[in-house]
């Protein structure tokens, strides 16, 4: 576990997002702060405030035993703060969004949910990423590269990044009022991947892959049909289809593993077009296109922890076409 | 097979008839000049029926009737044809092609000639041909007029077309929104749970997921009449229901209506659709 930890660090703190660093190498420009966004790193509970003495002989066992697992959780929620604050993961997605022009204040926030999740509130208008979700991510993430390429680092980066800039699409589509005619939810993956690929070969490839990652992960064994978001496995094709269709040569390798299944591949450029044709109708209007211009020619990932290119003929264990509704290897269940 | 095609085309005659206005007030709604029609004769005997009905009984002509409030920019085209599938994924800017092996399975999922019973209605072989085909008509024009005319859409394009028509058919009474959409859903509900088909007839997400959607929006449009529904949408999706309701009328009201000739919508509205819907349930 603490090998994790120690690891995750590296990573979040390496590979995202990180014009800090950039800058600091002299390499590009800083970035202005987005007036309109707030970021918080809220400290989870800490059971001590509950006033219960764990040594007091009128507790239960088994209220000793929930004080006691209280208490771990606690320390896991307050390892993935620091781990967090360490990476400043908050101020670097602000200065991601230094190109948007919020209507009203957006507030970033990482918190204890005592769930596994992430949400955008449109009470306060807030964006919150959840440390369970965040240490589920780091906790699933392989130790050591998979056979198909699949690197710790694009695990985690993909599947944090990925959350994050899906519910700032529910934001976006909330503040702007943005027409929605397809499930929202699928519209958030859109918007998403979309992002994802306007940011250099780097970004794109770390984030896409760690996003299919992300769902190829979690348990497609009892999918929930009539939950507003697809299935794991949905969501798993459309983030490959949606990077297949942005640039087909730089994702080939989705189409020879048999990742992405033949059948799909021919509409995956309009699923990329309709995505762009959305995005600058009803987001671009709200953007600061020269800002973006900066936004892009900013290093967000260092280029000497950018993951290899995967292996050209690994033993798949992320799913195949041919194995189209479950995939083998996958833990037992996600979050 | 015939006998069931006959009862497809004479339930549909009657619902084509009913859902359109009386001959008199039909007649001063004028077609659609921006969408031409056609109905390609099937290579296999055995859509034969269904395409000669399908003819015979002028649908997308009155679809032309049902759409010329529709401002579009340029020609679209929507024929029936035998697919060689159950559907086709459409090109771009490309025909709209209603598929007689589609329309075949409409039949194949209907109940057999009993009547099911549901809360205070009831659904038919007919009532589900019926509403499976006028939804699937819709649905397929509404992806091309997203092309035509550069509409945005975020989500699956495939579940924005079904979106929008499952729309329109709650806003033409309580009866056209019982046979439209319930016969919609009951055929969405065989089609999900009765095995699978080739890749081309997944083409579209899993029909389980679209059978949800659909149960939402009628149950959302209007709450009273199909409150029978909230027993089949699970807890956690029924919650989100009305609120994904109102963002669709608001997204619909931001993107097609500003195409829409409101003087003649008017027209359209004008005709008693319920009480003709109410003859054809009699």
């Amino acid at each position: 576990m603490r090998m994790v930890f120690n690891v995750t660090a590296l990573v979040v703190t390496g590979l995202l997002i990180a014009p800090g660093v950039a800058l600091a190498q002299g390499a590009k420009p800083s970035l202005p702060q987005n007036p309109n966004i707030i970021i918080d790193y809220t400290e989870p509970v800490d059971p001590a405030r509950m006033n219960f003495d764990p040594d007091d002989p009128k507790l239960s066992a088994d209220d000793k035993a929930k004080l006691k697992k209280l208490q771990a959780n606690y320390e896991a929620m307050k390892g993935v703060r620091e781990r967090l604050m360490k990476s400043r993961l908050l101020e670097r997605y602000r200065l991601f969004l230094s190109a948007v022009r919020f209507p009203t204040t957006f507030r970033l926030r990482t918190k204890q949910c005592d769930e596994l999740n992430a949400f955008y509130s449109s009470t306060d208008d807030s964006l919150n990423l959840c440390y369970e979700y965040v240490l589920s991510f780091e906790q699933k993430a392989p130790n050591d590269t998979t056979p198909e390429g699949i690197t710790r680092e694009e695990a985690i980066v993909g599947s944090i990044v990925s959350t994050m800039l899906h519910e700032t699409g529910h934001a976006l589509f909330s503040m702007f009022r943005v027409p929605i005619l397809g499930r929202e939810e699928d519209a958030a993956d859109q918007i998403a991947g979309f992002v994802m690929l306007q940011f250099g070969n780097d970004v794109a490839r770390t984030t896409i892959k760690g996003a299919a990652w992300k769902w190829a992960s979690q348990d497609w064994s009892d999918p929930a049909y009539h939950d507003v978001h697809s299935t794991p496995q949905q969501r798993f094709y459309n983030f490959l289809c949606m990077a297949y269709g942005g640039d087909p040569a730089g994702f080939q390798e989705f189409i020879d593993k048999g990742w992405l299944p033949k059948w799909r591949v021919p509409n995956c450029a309009r699923e990329y077009q309709q995505a762009k044709l959305a995005f600058e109708k009803t987001i671009g209007p709200h953007i600061d296109w020269d800002m973006v211009k900066r936004v892009q020619a900013t290093t967000w990932l260092q280029s000497n922890e950018v993951p290899p290119v995967a292996p050209s003929q690994p033993q798949t264990a992320l799913p195949s076409a041919s194995t189209p509704s479950t995939a083998p290897g996958q833990p037992a269940k996600g979050p | 097979m015939y006998r069931s095609v006959v009862a497809l085309a004479a339930l549909f005659s009657t619902f084509c008839v009913a859902a359109l206005p009386a001959p008199s007030a039909a007649q001063t709604i004028p077609k659609n000049p921006q969408i031409d029609i056609a109905y390609v004769a099937p290579r296999d005997q055995k859509y034969q029926a269904i395409y000669q009905r399908l003819k015979d009984l002028q649908v997308f002509e009155i679809l032309q009737q049902f759409l010329s409030p529709l401002k579009l920019p340029r020609k679209i085209v929507v024929k029936s044809d035998e697919c060689g599938a159950l559907k086709l994924l459409r090109d771009t800017n490309g025909p709209v092609i209603i598929c007689y092996e589609y329309v075949a399975a409409m039949e194949q999922a209907a109940p057999g000639a009993s009547v099911v019973p549901i809360a205070n209605g009831r659904i038919t072989k007919e009532g589900v041909i019926v509403g499976s085909f006028v939804n699937e008509v819709l649905s397929e024009v509404a992806l091309a007029v997203f092309d035509a005319l550069q509409i945005p859409v975020w989500g699956n394009a495939n579940d924005a077309g079904d979106n929008v028509a499952a729309l329109i058919m709650s806003q033409f009474g309580d009866a056209v929104a019982w046979r439209t959409l319930i016969g919609t859903s009951w055929f969405l509900a065989q089609r999900a749970y009765v095995g699978h088909g080739t890749f081309s007839e997944v083409l579209q997400s899993s029909e389980a997921p679209r059978f949800y959607n659909y149960l939402c929006i009628a149950y959302s449009a209007n709450p009273d009449n199909f409150s029978f529904l909230s027993a089949d949408i699970p807890k956690e999706r029924f919650e989100w229901c009305q609120n994904d309701y109102r963002k669709l009328v608001r997204s619909f009201k931001q993107t097609i209506l500003p195409h829409v000739d409101m003087a003649l919508l008017e027209q359209v509205r004008k005709v008693d659709w319920m009480t003709r819907l109410q003859m054809t349930k009699n």
